[in-house]
């Protein structure tokens, strides 16, 4: 489904250029979760990014259902971000002065769906996350966990296939973390979404079907985990032990 | 919008349409000087009697007389009595609230003024004392000749026999002058009509004059000469209307040029202030901006938000700057002499219209900047 092919992106020129990521190549496949480990600056937020659409590879090529997403210009990619993407952030990034349900309607007002199902989308997208009864509260008037579920909802009121989640944990204690993680497993597996969670966290890496491990802005390990795999978090730079 | 940000910018709004505004008054006035200049091709003169301080006293009509007699051969001239207000002027049945003035029949040709329909009384008909009168051309419109057949002042019949020009610009006379709904009679009779038939009463406001070949300084010496003998000599005056109109205007185009020049600036600082602080919650916003490019906005939807937003705001603006805008341009009607500026519905929609108009030009820069936001950097800042 989605296919990175030497997929390199270089920061800057001359000498004091970073190369982020250095000819990457990777497939996601629909129903997989895929966490992304290494220690900072190893890429992986890059790497989230370019998936996303937003932000191009230097060089290399992406594929999203067989078509060239590089040569997608920037309408296109919009599109693309609006409808095939969901993005959920390590701080929620909601708008403080909107409700719950203007938050998760926010992807619709850019999408081609009819302004009169905007409501009914963003209802049902927080009814799925059991947020129905919070839909007219502001975020400052939820939990961490419950704001995170609204960033979820948001990321699924456009029904994408793929969900890319930067450090969704990062602001969460470890029980409601692992609530989060779950919501994430069950879209990839009873869903069939392509999930990518970016994280430091083992708890959230040994919840999923596959682990990347980055280093210097290349994938040193590719991994297929089992349920009873355990991944411990880092700074060891060599990743993984189960 | 953060609150504090719109009301920044309904206030910077609200200036500019008053700025605005009076750019705009200033604006008028020139034209309206500039169109009035054009009335009055005729150098008239005015003989007055100065107080001192700058301030007129009526001459008596037979003072008015005595100098008219010392006037230069084939001048002619034209007493004018102050604007009497409260004669009871009669047309038909219905009492109408006109002022009546006495004149000399050579009042319209002395003043320029052009004759709409009949004529102006004539020298015969002043001296044989007829009750003859001419009114401003309001008058005859609004109540028809039929109606002003039966003209009566103060229970006394008058004959209509014409209708003149009613919108004299004061501008450019001496003293005073016509804008509508006068009734110009003979001034003897005006005296006994009105005034109890006392000649000796200073009720003569000025003497035009009109005085081809003679300059201002040469009337003047000419008063002189007849009034150096005299032991009570009033103090006589020669206007030149022209002249004193330029005097005026220039006072006028002083104030005028500072009202601009100040209005100028709060345009461009309500201009500035707009930008900055549209620009200020772009800022403020950059991340909500790089969200939203993260779920999908284009440029172009950003772009429609903040154009939006400011266009409430310029709305808003645009309502209390207009309120404002009537009240400082009343204000300068009545401060500033001859500062003119109408106030009315086409005012309103204007002063909206540019309100917003400035609202949408400046929401171009600060859409601009949003436009150009980069999602990937910004919401990399909250780590």
């Amino acid at each position: 489904m989605i296919e990175l092919v030497s997929v390199t992106k270089v920061y800057g020129e001359g000498p004091s250029s970073v190369r982020a990521l250095d000819a990457v190549n990777l497939k996601l496949q629909a129903g997989e979760m895929t966490a992304v480990m290494g220690p900072s600056g190893s890429g992986k937020t890059t790497l989230l990014n370019i998936i996303g659409c937003l932000d191009s590879a230097t060089e290399g090529e992406y594929y999203l259902d067989g078509k060239n997403v590089a040569g997608f210009d920037l309408k296109a990619k919009a599109q693309l971000r609006n409808e095939a993407f969901g993005f959920v952030f390590q701080s929620f990034n909601l708008l403080p002065d909107k409700t719950v349900l203007d938050n998760v309607m926010l992807p619709l007002r850019y999408s081609r769906v009819p302004r009169r199902q905007w409501k009914q989308k963003a209802a049902v997208a927080l009814e799925k996350m059991g947020l129905a009864d919070l839909a007219q509260r502001r975020p400052d008037q939820l939990s961490g966990g419950q704001q995170q579920r609204v960033a979820i909802a948001r990321a699924l009121v456009n029904d994408p296939q793929v969900i890319l989640a930067d450090e969704p944990t990062g602001n969460l204690d470890s029980s409601t973390g692992r609530e989060i993680v779950e919501v994430l497993k069950s879209l990839a597996e009873e869903r069939g979404k392509v999930v990518v969670v970016v994280t430091h966290d083992g708890m959230v890496a040994s919840h999923a079907k596959r682990l990347l491990q980055m280093v210097d802005g290349r994938i040193i390990d590719d991994s297929t985990l089992d349920s009873s795999s355990v991944v411990f978090s880092h700074p060891n730079p060599s990743g993984v032990i189960w | 919008m953060k609150p504090l940000y719109r009301v920044l910018l309904i206030i910077g709004i609200a200036m500019g349409v008053v700025a605005t505004s009076l750019i705009f008054g200033v604006g008028q006035t020139l034209l309206m000087h500039v169109q009035a200049g054009r009335i009055t091709d005729q150098l008239t003169y005015s003989i007055y009697q100065s107080g001192g301080d700058g301030w007129v006293t009526g001459m008596s009509l037979t003072l008015a007389r005595e100098v008219q007699g010392w006037l230069p051969e084939g001048s002619t001239a034209s007493v004018v009595s102050f604007e009497q207000h409260d004669a009871a002027v009669q047309i038909g049945p219905e009492y109408y609230g006109a002022s009546v003035v006495g004149v000399d029949a050579s009042f319209a040709s002395v003043y320029g003024l052009e004759v709409l329909e009949g004529r102006f009384f004539s020298p015969e008909e002043q001296r044989a004392q007829r009750r003859v009168c001419a009114v401003t051309g309001d008058l005859a419109a609004l109540f028809g000749w039929e109606a002003l057949a039966d003209l009566r002042i103060n229970g006394i019949e008058y004959e209509v026999v014409g209708a003149v020009q009613g919108d004299v610009n004061p501008a450019f006379l001496t003293l005073g002058g016509y804008s509508a709904s006068t009734v110009f009679v003979p001034v003897e009779l005006w005296y006994e009509d009105l005034n109890e038939g006392n000649f000796e009463h200073g009720l003569i406001m000025q003497l035009v004059v009109d005085a081809p070949g003679w300059s201002r300084a040469e009337l003047s010496g000419l008063l002189s000469q007849n009034l150096i003998h005299r032991e009570d000599a009033p103090v006589l005056k020669v206007g030149d209307p022209n002249e004193q109109g330029s005097r005026e205007w220039m006072e006028t185009l002083l104030v005028l040029t500072a009202v601009f020049l100040i209005a100028f600036i709060v345009f461009l600082l309500a201009g500035l202030n707009i930008i900055q602080i549209a620009s200020a919650d772009v800022w403020d916003q950059q991340r909500v901006f790089g969200l939203k490019v993260a779920l999908g906005a284009l440029p172009k939807h950003l772009a429609r938000e903040i154009i939006g937003q400011i266009a409430s705001c310029a709305l808003q603006g645009g309502y209390l700057g207009v309120v404002l805008a009537g009240v400082v341009n009343t204000a300068m009607n009545r401060l500033v002499g001859m500062y003119w500026a109408s106030f009315n519905i086409f005012t309103v929609l204007a002063g909206i219209i540019l309100a917003l108009l400035v609202g949408w030009i400046t929401a171009v820069v600060p859409a601009r900047q949003a436009a150009q936001i980069d999602p990937v950097a910004v919401l990399q800042q909250e780590r």
